[in-house]
């Protein structure tokens, strides 16, 4: 099934009487299931073209068909829904909120999904003992590692049962070792079924992917799918 | 999203800072205490200066002569009395309205007992004057039916009097001189206090009015057999008031033979009207009072805004993390009003407490009355909800308003 289809995407950025396209006229489908690495140099559109995958932001140009739905025509609560519902973010420097709990900080996405506390608490230690975290439940951000924490981030990200997972650059922060950890939480969760989208600028990282869309400039140069 | 987890939401990020939650508060709990006490000094005054006019007896119509002035004791030259004996008879007749119609006559003097001298207010009245103005006896007694009719030499003497005459010892059965007319002093009546324009209620002779009219103003040009300074007049109840005072208004008209169009020469105080308009105008000033104080409110909200304001920026990344995990603006905005109003309504409560302290404290060292009314706590509280959300309103929105990409990018 096709779940994502970008067609003639575009996004400009101004800077004061300057234009930066970021995106130019990029055409992409993905569907169900893939495991998707985005390569390419800094500054060729790799974040841009996730925030707009993520319904963060809006294309200048060009139309967004995410799971059947057209983003490019959603307004601002039309979009928070499909965030909510559809979307999981794993960051490059995990965003979890400090002072609170594994978790709580799971949670987050089922609070404003409206669920109440006893469907949230079950959904969330579900999917922290998925990546390994069962026992750290309790702890806050500043007593977990850095893979940790990015395992409390994937959590969250697989709570609400989201279609696709995007993750920008989810290793950068981490040492290969813990970089491969979390590469291989990711792969287990693309064998059960769940699309990936990642961004990555390293080799190793992208070979865990099934296909790597390479981009410069704004523009996919290279769409390589491994069989 | 519930109401009740936003509220745990906010609890959470206040406890974050708790001092600079605390130090927010403290403008808030300022004003509310400030309002709650200044306005308890307002309506405990109002109570008092009602309770004083209450005092001076229920259900109480006081007749005066026109030119006379307050209750007659000080009448400018050529002022003329039109009050007569024949008057209050005439009063009294109205059974169906009025229970009592007492007269008394007022003059000044000297009270002399032993070495003690004294100068007060003597009024001539009858036994019912007691019972028209509420005044009953600490010591002694009233005077007899025999007594009330004739120009017996027997006083009663207010608390004051006795004070200053006879402190050590009981007045009762005692000769004293009261313009040198020896006197029988035969009791003593509880003290009222001060009256609501300040008088001493209790610095007062009390002599039946036959013996003033005689032997103590016998001596005095103007002292006619029949005249009457006062004559107070006790309403059945309450809610016949005015039309006892429209029926006075008549009968004395006719028995004074006053043309229509012409003034009336004599004047009736409603005791209830009275306390209503000074009920009225002290409530206007607790109001203003009140309005002062809030003016400290409104400045602990505008420090709150300036608290919730940084707290938005410090936490822009939180808001536009929460933003891409699904949170609507209406979501975000809620979040932060709700933290403002916790803010506001925690301070407000512990400004309620603190203001009943400061009150109680006032009352206690000054000396000044204060009454806590129940609607300035719950105006207060709701005073203070409401700073929480006008205040709040403008963080809360500008929250809720970011790009939830920049948010997510700030450091
Ligand atoms: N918010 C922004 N405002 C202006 N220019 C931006 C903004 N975000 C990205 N850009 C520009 O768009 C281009 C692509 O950026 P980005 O998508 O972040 O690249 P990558 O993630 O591949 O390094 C860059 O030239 C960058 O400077
Ligand atoms: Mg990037």
């Amino acid at each position: 099934m096709e779940l994502i289809k970008l067609s003639n995407l575009s996004k400009t950025y101004q800077i004061g009487q300057n234009e930066v396209e970021a995106l130019k006229n990029v055409d992409l489908k993905i569907q169900d299931g893939e495991f998707v690495a985005i390569m390419g140099p800094s500054g060729s559109g790799k974040s841009t073209l996730m925030n707009l995958l993520g319904c963060l932001d809006k294309p200048s140009k060009g139309e967004y068909v995410l799971d059947q739905n057209i983003i490019s025509e959603l307004d601002s609560n039309k979009l928070a829904e499909i965030r909510n519902k559809k979307i999981g973010f794993v960051f490059q420097n995990f965003n979890l909120l400090a002072r609170t709990t594994a978790i709580e900080n799971v949670e987050i996405p089922l609070i404003y999904s409206g669920l109440n506390f006893k469907e949230r608490e079950l959904k969330a230690k579900k999917k922290l003992d998925l990546v390994g975290l069962k026992d750290r439940i309790d702890h806050k951000p500043n007593q977990l590692s850095g893979g940790q924490q990015q395992r409390v981030a994937i959590a969250r990200a697989l709570v609400n049962e989201p279609v696709v997972v995007l993750a920008d650059e989810p290793t950068g922060a981490l040492d290969s070792k813990t970089g491969e950890e979390i590469m291989s939480i990711f792969q287990r969760l693309n064998k059960s079924g769940i699309t990936i989208i990642l961004v990555t600028h390293e080799i190793d990282v992208a070979s865990h992917a099934k296909r790597v869309i390479t981009f410069k400039d704004g523009v996919i140069i290279e769409d390589k799918k491994k069989n | 999203m519930n109401i009740s987890l936003t509220f745990i939401i906010a609890l959470k990020a206040l406890r974050v800072n708790a001092l600079r939650s605390v130090l927010t508060m403290l403008g808030v709990i300022i004003g509310v205490a400030a309002v709650i006490a200044l306005v308890s000094i307002g309506t405990g005054a109002q109570d008092k200066i009602v309770g004083q006019i209450e005092a001076l007896g229920s259900n109480l119509l006081i007749i005066v002569n026109a030119s006379s002035r307050d209750s007659g004791a000080r009448m400018g030259a050529g002022s003329k009395l039109s009050l007569t004996t024949e008057d209050v008879d005439a009063i009294a007749n109205e059974k169906q309205l009025i229970t009592i119609a007492s007269p008394t006559i007022h003059t000044k003097g000297q009270v002399i007992s032993g070495n003690f001298n004294w100068s007060t207010d003597i009024i001539g009245a009858n036994k019912s004057f007691f019972i028209a103005r509420d005044w009953s006896i600490a010591e002694g007694r009233f005077f007899n039916e025999l007594e009330n009719n004739s120009s017996a030499k027997i006083g009663i003497l207010g608390k004051t009097v006795v004070d200053n005459i006879s402190p050590n010892n009981s007045p009762v059965g005692t000769l004293i001189r009261v313009n040198r007319v020896p006197i029988k002093v035969i009791g003593a009546l509880e003290p009222k206090g001060q009256s609501a324009d300040g008088k001493d209620q209790d610095d007062i002779i009390i002599i039946p009015m036959q013996t003033v009219q005689k032997r103590i103003l016998g001596s005095n040009k103007r002292a006619r057999p029949n005249m009457v300074h006062v004559i107070w007049v006790k309403v059945i109840n309450s809610s016949r008031m005015s039309e006892a005072e429209e029926r006075i208004k008549e009968i004395l008209r006719k028995q004074h033979k006053i043309r229509p169009g012409k003034e009336d020469d004599f004047k009736i105080h409603n005791l209830e009207e009275i306390r209503n308009t000074v009920s009225q105008s002290i409530g206007v000033f607790t109001l203003l009072l009140g309005a002062v104080a809030s003016i400290a409110l409104v400045v602990g909200g505008i420090g709150i805004m300036n608290i919730m304001l940084v707290s938005v920026t410090e936490r822009t990344k939180e808001i536009g993390l929460r933003m891409a995990l699904g949170a609507k603006r209406k979501d975000i905005l809620m979040q932060f009003i709700i933290e403002s109003i916790t803010l506001s309504l925690i301070g407000g409560f512990i400004g309620i407490i603190f203001g009943m302290i400061v009150s109680y404290l006032i009352s206690k060292t000054a000396g000044w009355p204060t009454t806590i009314d129940i609607n300035s706590i719950i105006i207060a509280f709701f005073f203070s909800a409401a700073i929480g959300i006008i205040f709040g309103a403008y963080p809360a929105r500008k929250a809720s308003l970011l790009d939830p990409i920049d948010a997510l990018r700030f450091e």
